[in-house]
């Protein structure tokens, strides 16, 4: 058995690859600005550095391509990296399943319903700079987190499996509405579909700070559990005798981390793969012990999405694709690779 | 809340009264107890044929199932009254084994033991250490330290738990068959590892376990159960005979005795077609 990754460089370097990854991203985009001046930018608008930089080169329209679409866009594509592999990684210790991920909830298909019946109904308007798709994904993903609790937390034991039936039968429920829905509308078919693919084209500020409540009160929440977390994995009986209130905690976590898919999608659509293999990437690094891995997590998911997205915006600029399927071009053959590999070693992911 | 600690000191015992389990209503209840005492010091020995009801006492015991009917208590207060933090520290569970689908390394899973002595936030210090690493060198595993459990072999498992109920620290052992596959060498070694426990740290073992000539070997009290019924119990050497084992286990049993020797062994007889069971009869 090889030792794992010195833990320390983990914990400098992941950090460190999420800031250069942040300003570079800011820095590229369809729009013709050369990525030093893009830099100069971001640089000028630092809190100590910002002074010295000479912007006066630069035109007042790169400043808002660069602060106002393209900055938003990369924060908002990070958080949501960050939410959807935070929400996978305490998925799959909470269910022992190491296949869950943030949608096997069903709240993803709920907020995919929400968002497809503004669009049907053709839905304008905004709320709290927020447009209305965003906001009716939301409550459609807070509904059904409100069924899916009711329907999974019922009775005394079983409750893992209970949790992934209800997610997966709602889930199939609300895929059918959709198609019913998109039949009917079929002119609206399109936005749909793209909406379900997932983007962060429409990135606001309000939306990012959205996402920085709801991931910070995550956090919080989460991550004092982390040793607790680390024995529910190894079965309920055996946390219940080291002194944990197994049901109690997941229950709480899958509170918790609905609450925060439920900001992610609602912003950014259905995103695959990366709460999926976020967190299996972290293991193979870092272990499974859940104090390393839930805050390595929320790094290395924010950096996958920003570079996925990146990708999405750039390759075939100045059209888009949607950063779902970036995700899962990418996502699916490394899984696979590290799948291989994890096997040869015997690291049951 | 108070930081309030029933038992600092551990219970001295632990008394159920008509215990009575049916997880099915339709069926016979898995477990039937009208009363017993366990009491601190001894090394207990649960035997009995499969579906007698040992595990569900175990579980019971350590309210990993809660009673429906009947009670259970520490000393006198009953078991419900505890949180579940405080049992931790007094009662520990050893199971069979646990769920390694997401995998942690020997070390880590062995530092689990400390959970109950952790504050939240906090995490394991020097003194978690210490215990953890003289956990797994009483255990023998200290050269898996880095080793995911899940490529571990069914009996290194069982020695990892053991180490994680010894790193726990509890007055109390609870037990499943802690030797069941593993070979001849690690029974005895882990019997002795669990004697030793009780004669220097003066631990309090409860240990169900299947082959009886073991279990008289090292338990002082043994409790045989029957069908969700405690059947007999007392001192190990006058409990055993092969009208009991015969009654428990429907087979033939061969008492063989040691002159220069206490200790005797219970060998089973195969039946022979002709005899008549008294069944039959």
């Amino acid at each position: 058995m090889r030792k794992r990754i010195f833990p320390t460089l983990l914990w400098i370097g992941i950090p460190l690859l999420l800031v250069v990854v942040v300003i570079s991203s800011a820095s590229v985009g369809a729009a013709d600005i050369k990525i030093l001046d893009s830099l100069r930018v971001l640089l000028s608008k630092m809190p100590v550095i910002g002074g010295t930089v000479d912007v006066s080169k630069i035109r007042p329209n790169d400043f808002i391509i660069i602060l106002r679409i393209r900055l938003p866009r990369v924060l908002l594509a990070g958080l949501v990296g960050s939410g959807l592999a935070l929400s996978g990684a305490v998925l799959q210790g909470v269910m022992r399943n190491p296949l869950a991920d943030p949608h096997v909830l069903g709240i993803s298909s709920g907020a995919a319903f929400g968002a497809s019946v503004a669009i049907s109904v053709g839905l304008g308007g905004v709320v709290f700079g927020m447009g209305g798709t965003t906001a009716f994904a939301f409550i459609g993903a807070l509904i059904t987190i409100s069924i899916v609790w009711r329907i999974a937390f019922r009775g005394q034991r079983g409750a893992v499996v209970g949790i992934l039936l209800a997610g997966i039968s709602v889930s199939s429920l609300l895929t059918a509405a959709i198609t019913m829905m998109m039949v009917m509308r079929r002119d609206q078919l399109e936005k749909v579909y793209l909406w379900m693919l997932g983007s962060f084209s429409s990135a606001t500020y309000p939306k990012v700070i959205l996402l920085v409540i709801f991931l910070t009160g995550a956090l919080f929440a989460i991550l004092p559990a982390a040793f607790s977390l680390d024995i529910l994995s190894t079965g309920d009986e055996s946390a219940e005798s080291l002194g944990i209130d197994a049901r109690r905690l997941r229950r709480r976590m899958i509170v918790i981390s609905s609450l925060l898919v439920a900001a992610c999608v609602s912003v950014s659509g259905i995103i695959g793969f990366a709460g999926l293999i976020v967190p299996h990437m972290i293991r193979l690094l870092s272990g499974s012990g859940n104090r390393r891995l839930l805050p390595l997590s929320c790094f290395a998911g924010a950096i996958f999405m920003i570079v996925c997205d990146t990708l999405a915006r750039t390759i075939a600029a100045p059209s888009e694709i949607p950063v779902g399927a970036i995700t899962a071009l990418i996502g699916a053959p490394f899984f696979l690779f590290l799948l291989w590999k994890a096997r040869a070693k015997g690291v049951g992911g | 809340m108070s930081q309030r600690m029933l038992l600092p000191n551990g219970p001295d015992r632990i008394t159920i009264k008509n215990l009575r389990f049916r997880p099915d209503p339709g069926r016979e209840p898995v477990l039937d107890c009208s009363n017993f005492t366990f009491e601190k010091g001894h090394f207990y020995g649960i035997i009995g044929p499969n579906g007698a009801g040992k595990t569900s006492l175990l579980l019971h015991l350590l309210r990993l199932i809660r009673a429906e009917t009947g009670t259970i208590s520490l000393n006198e207060i009953n078991i419900n009254e505890f949180r579940r933090r405080e049992l931790s520290k007094h009662l520990s569970y050893v199971p069979q084994k646990v769920d390694t689908g997401i995998s942690y390394s020997v070390r880590e899973t062995v530092m689990m033991g400390r959970s109950p002595h952790l504050k939240m936030f906090s995490y394991p210090g020097k003194d978690d250490c210490a215990a953890v690493s003289s956990a797994m060198k009483a255990a023998g595993i200290e050269k898996l330290s880095d080793y995911p459990v899940s490529v571990l072999s069914g009996g290194e498992l069982r020695s990892v738990l053991l180490a994680r109920s010894v790193a726990q620290g509890c007055p109390w052992l609870f037990l499943d068959e802690p030797v069941s596959s593993l070979d001849i060498y690690r029974q005895y070694s882990v019997m002795n590892m669990l004697s030793a426990l009780r004669n220097d740290e003066g631990k309090t073992m409860v240990c169900v376990l299947h082959d009886m000539n073991l279990a008289s070997a090292y338990c002082d009290r043994l409790i045989v159960m029957n069908e969700g019924k405690i059947v007999d119990s007392g001192d190990s050497s006058t409990v055993l005979t092969p009208e009991l084992l015969y009654q428990v286990y429907g087979l033939s049993f061969r008492r063989i005795e040691f002159p220069e020797d206490p200790k005797t062994l219970f060998v089973p007889i195969p039946r022979n077609p002709r005899d008549k069971s008294p069944e039959d009869s």
